[in-house]
């Protein structure tokens, strides 16, 4: 079937407020695809108003952070029916605007009134824009997320500790706001013994397969000023990529790596962190602020157990960005059905329900809510991490670019091999490579 | 699984037996005991199989299993309170633990496609490796040693790269994702094994066998029933067990040719997602599960595999 | 290639079709068969049997399987080669195909990067057929003796092999782990190792993918040995005993060359299919620390469904083919040459 005349067919039916295809209510379903994770269970419990309101039957398909690229970008380039509509990462707007992934939502947005002013201008530029910052929206911002810390408040309360840490370092226990805080309070804590068990300092990311050290090591490259490339000439690379911060940035990340994380934490992403968290291992970890609700009423680590504190500074202020946004997928057959769906989730009223349920709603009417600070632990460091946020790249090439680093920063970081500096260069011989095959450079 | 007649053991002392009883049994011991601790973690809770120390002493439950077949969320003491009380025993061993079930999990559904996919590519694999077998055995086919050796060198390619083609040839077909694409795939695979097994088999049936039975007076394909399958079922069985154990526990087909359809339980075994990490006592479940088939396949037929594995030595 | 001779047979030279023990000779079973025919193993009925010829039957036969396996692994082979001299990716369908010669060739021969995925998988394959071979081989050898209950033990150790090897990976992990699994603790109860990290350490983590394997498939050549050791008939071993030979020298006169075969066969079987190893090692370490053990298939894997460089990974794929396709017909020329001695 002839992808983009049916999606340019559908889109055309919407613009006239025609239905696709003629269909009863008992009949109307749709499957919604995301990654499997507690995000994903809240939307499971908000998706039921709409069901309740429009009669349409939701389905999910939701696959682990591990396999969720692999499997959703398979089957979105082998043209599935599967997924109506697909909550995927902001990294796959590049590719899917380009290959004709996603239906575009500009004439939808414009028929019902849906304004992109609504929402956090960053997150409309990282979720829904392709290319980046222009007006071309190709998903509704879903989920915002950032990366952030949690740490364990019980044990940071300890008095003995307290006095420990300030004897040593000379400042009080304290959610680190600096990097090197960060380091010391992880060094406090490295191999101590805490209610009979020995504990370590952090879980940080050092994944391997899919992207998590390199997720790790932006949430260090980014507070150093890292830039991806010359603000004047896109793709130039070299000087930025590799310059003397982003090789300190690195080093200190693979210092930190080798001080102060649990022994055999070399392929850790954010459900190994987890673990090593909840099981009592670490006094920090670095993850997703998406999972924060879920540390928050955790039975064996949450309430006063646990706080959370945004990334660290070194020179500037920054968060890696995560999140994502909502799409309709261009091959399902069910587009009208899937444009009701983005509809009902652009109302202010279920933004704040999705907020209260455990998402991260993208919403002005929720974080510019004066209360909102006020309405979870971590929402206040939600704020101020999303003020700063910086992406990975968002080309269709994004796939190649993050492998690269992959290898590149476990290879160093992990495994051992050479230095920071080399690393940094062979991911720009790297990176260059992969823009000359795609035309860019 | 001692089936043969004349065994070809160096008379040994009852001394020498022992000793090699013992050592024989303190590596299967050994060997076991990964399986053992997976089964036992099959009983823990979640919290439990992730304890450090390990825990060897525990209190048992069927929380893995529950978890293997359902999907839950977990939800507020308040929201729970104001549920009706649950009404079987998995809805409220699950809520205790302050969670509700949201529907079942895929595992069932990815078990099934393993049967349909693992049985159904096995039997056409035997069925055609032994139409193949018998044609290459009694007949004179130019080219029959190269054409055996292609047949063994289909098995030669890493399934990775064989995906990269199958995978476009599939959507171009339509056979993305469906149960006939995958077993086609796996009889495709299987056949270079049962061929060459199933040549051996029945290259040790004396023809004349079959010789006498047409000069009886039946047919090819009478004598072809009568005859030599019955003869070389022990064959046929072994054969039918490897190939069962490559279909059943394939994975990197699964992965990349199939989603939500037609995927089998080896992709979903590895990524069953509990809290926070991977949920063990539910993949120590689903292990322990997918095994039973192959096992109970394979204690049914035990006595033709080491005679499958001989060629022929040995008959009665 | 003749497969035939291929086949492990009796050590008295009858080899090919109707392996026949020699005390078997009297025991045709199906009447007057023994007089119309002796035990010829050469000729071949070529006469008409009611309707179609012997040779229609023949291909019909064996046409079935010939076009699965043209239709699924022959074309895509096929189609793999085109692939490998263009710069197609799967994931643009429709730009248009451009052919760049060997342009794939050379970047892959080229990279340093290839050539150590290579390396890793070549110590995977050698250090666990090694070990294999060692444990399978005395594993049989013990086994052979028949102790009492040897059988229901020989079925236990059999299970490992029965596992799907991506779930196998995927619990080693687990067992791997240095504070919550019991691999760490074991060791240091009987050898006091000290901390270390199986999987972590770039040292160890070859040798951990290594130890996976053989747990896994020692089984696999235990029964293939076993198979071999069962097939040599008593009789040589009562000759050899009345010509007064000692145990150590029929061992290395009788055993080894007989189960020799059998042995090189299971070799070539594992050799294969480590060659081609996948899910084991990607779920176990995600080719890591770094890239340690980052095998051949996993980098395949990579390139070709996580970057979508389709024309450079059919490169790679038709690279490996290759390498495994002279490697096996090298190693069973080997084999037949072993047969005729």
């Amino acid at each position: 079937m002839n992808k983009g005349r049916a999606s340019a067919l559908a889109g055309a039916a919407v613009a006239l407020g025609l239905q696709a295809t003629p269909t009863f209510a008992q009949d109307q379903e749709l499957t919604l695809c995301w990654a499997a994770w507690d995000p994903a269970n809240a939307l499971t419990e908000l998706s039921k108003d709409f069901t309740a309101k429009s009669g349409i039957k939701m389905n999910f398909e939701f696959v682990p952070w591990t396999s969720f690229a692999d499997r959703f970008l398979n089957e979105l380039n082998s043209g599935g029916e599967l997924c109506d509509l697909l909550i995927g990462d902001s990294q796959w707007l590049g590719g899917s605007a380009t290959y004709g992934h996603y239906v575009k939502l500009n004439d939808f947005f414009a028929q019902e009134g849906i304004s992109m002013d609504d929402f956090l201008p960053a997150t409309v530029e990282a979720y829904s824009t392709w290319p980046k910052g222009s007006t071309e929206y190709w998903a509704l911002p879903a989920m915002g997320d950032a990366l952030g810390w949690v740490y364990r408040k019980d044990w940071f309360a300890r008095p003995e500790l307290q006095q420990a840490f300030k004897e040593k370092y000379g400042y009080d226990l304290a959610p680190p706001a600096t990097w090197d805080q960060l380091k010391d309070v992880a060094t406090f804590f490295q191999g101590r013994e805490i209610d009979g068990k020995t504990v370590y300092g952090a879980a940080i990311y050092t994944e391997r397969g899919s992207e998590g050290i390199t997720m790790g090591v932006t949430e260090a490259l980014y507070p150093w000023g890292f830039q991806y490339q010359d603000p004047e000439q896109p793709y130039q690379m070299d000087g930025y990529v590799n310059s003397p911060d982003a090789v300190a940035a690195l080093e200190f990340y693979k210092a930190l790596f080798e001080c102060c994380t649990p022994p055999g934490h070399t392929d850790a992403y954010m459900t190994t962190n987890l673990d090593a968290y909840r099981s009592g291992q670490v006094a920090m970890q670095m993850n997703w602020f998406a999972f924060f609700p879920g540390i928050a009423k955790d039975d064996q680590v949450g309430g006063d157990r646990s706080g959370f504190f945004v990334n660290p500074k070194a020179k500037i202020e920054a968060s890696a960005l995560g999140g994502q946004g909502i799409s309709v997928v261009s091959y399902s057959d069910n587009q009208d059905l899937a444009l009701e769906y983005i509809k009902w989730f652009a109302e202010p009223e279920v933004q704040k329900k999705w907020w209260a349920l455990g998402g991260y709603s993208c919403h002005k009417a929720v974080l510019e809510d004066p209360n909102f600070p006020n309405t979870a632990p971590f929402a206040a460091d939600f704020l101020r991490a999303m003020s700063g946020v910086k992406d990975f790249w968002q080309e269709p090439t994004y796939a190649e670019l993050l492998q690269a680093m992959q290898k590149r920063t476990h290879d160093f970081v992990v495994a051992d091999q050479g230095t920071a500096q080399e690393a940094l260069d062979k991911l720009v011989q790297d990176w260059t490579q992969v823009f000359e095959d795609d035309g860019k450079i | 699984m001692s089936v043969d007649s004349t065994p070809s053991v160096v008379a040994a002392t009852p001394l020498a037996r022992r000793v090699a009883g013992s050592l024989v049994i303190a590596y299967a011991l050994i060997s076991m005991i990964p399986l053992v601790w997976i089964f036992m973690t099959s009983f823990k809770t979640p919290s439990d199989s992730i304890a450090y120390p390990p825990k060897v002493v525990f209190e048992p439950t069927v929380e893995g299993y529950v978890n293997l077949f359902t999907n839950r969320s977990r939800q507020t003491p308040e929201y729970l309170a104001s549920l009706p009380p649950p009404e079987t025993w998995y809805e409220e061993l699950v809520r205790s633990r302050n969670m509700v079930i949201t529907g079942p999990s895929r595992f069932v559904g990815r078990y099934w496609n393993s049967l349909i996919i693992g049985f159904g590519s096995t039997f056409l694999a035997v069925f055609l490796g032994t139409l193949a077998a018998y044609g290459f055995s009694r007949f004179k086919v130019p080219g029959e040693g190269d054409l055996l050796f292609f047949i063994l060198s289909t098995r030669m390619m890493p399934p990775i790269a064989v995906a990269i083609p199958i995978f476009l040839m599939y959507r171009q077909l339509g056979l993305s994702d469906t149960h006939l694409g995958m077993i086609l795939l796996y009889t495709s695979v299987n056949l270079s094994l049962s061929v060459w097994l199933l040549k051996g088999f029945i290259d040790e049936i004396p023809r004349e066998y079959e010789e006498a039975a047409m000069v009886d007076g039946y047919s090819r394909l009478q004598a072809f029933f009568r005859v030599v399958l019955p003869q070389a079922r022990t064959g046929i069985a072994a054969t039918a067990i490897f190939c069962l154990i490559w279909s059943w526990n394939e994975y990197a087909f699964a992965l990349l040719l199939t989603s939500g359809t037609a995927q089998t339980a080896p992709p979903f075994i590895p990524i069953i997602i509990g809290e926070g990490g991977l949920d063990w006592p539910a993949v120590a479940a689903g292990t322990t599960l997918f095994l039973l088939p192959i096992v109970l396949f394979t204690v049914l037929l035990r006595k033709h595999l080491l005679r499958g594995i001989t060629f022929g030595a040995v008959r009665k | 290639m003749d497969l035939e001779t291929t086949m492990p047979g009796p050590v008295d030279g009858r080899s090919g079709q109707g392996r026949a023990m020699p005390s078997d000779d009297a025991r045709v079973a199906y009447s007057g068969a023994e007089s119309r025919r002796g035990a010829s193993a050469t000729a071949r009925p070529i006469a008409r049997h009611r309707g179609l010829t012997d040779r229609s039957i023949a291909w019909l036969c064996i046409a079935p399987t010939l076009l699965l396996l043209l239709a699924i692994n022959i074309f895509p082979l096929l189609w793999t080669v085109y692939l490998s001299f263009t710069d197609y990716r799967a994931n643009r369908p429709g730009v248009p195909i451009e052919w760049v010669g060997t342009r794939n060739y050379e970047r892959l021969l080229a990279s340093e990067d290839v050539w150590g995925y290579l390396q890793a998988t070549a110590h995977f394959v050698c250090w666990s057929i090694a070990l294999q071979v060692i444990l399978g081989f005395g594993l049989a050898l013990l086994i052979n003796r028949q102790f009492k209950g040897h059988a229901t033990w020989t079925t236990l150790i059999l299970l490992p092999m029965m596992l799907s090897p991506a779930v196998v990976g995927t619990f080693w992990t687990y067992l791997f782990q240095p504070q919550a699994g019991i691999f760490n603790y074991m060791v240091n109860f009987f050898i006091g190792a000290g901390d270390f990290t199986m999987i972590g350490d770039v040292n160890l983590a070859p040798w951990a993918i290594v130890l996976v394997d053989t747990w896994m498939w020692t089984p696999y050549v235990m029964l293939i040995c076993l198979a071999g050791l069962r097939s040599i008939p008593q009789y040589i071993y009562e000759a050899a005993e009345v010509d007064r030979a000692s145990a150590w020298r029929q061992f290395w006169s009788i055993t080894v060359p007989m189960v020799l075969p059998f042995l090189m066969l299971a070799v070539m079987f594992r050799a294969i299919e480590n060659f081609k190893m996948f899910d084991l090692v990607v779920e176990l370490t995600s080719g890591g620390p770094g890239s340690v053990t980052e095998l051949a298939s996993i980098n395949l894997k990579r390139e070709a469904f996580e970057k979508w460089r389709t024309g450079y990974s059919s490169a790679f794929a038709v690279i490996l083919f290759v390498t495994v396709f002279g490697a096996a017909n090298i190693y069973v020329k080997l084999l037949n040459r072993m047969k005729q001695r």
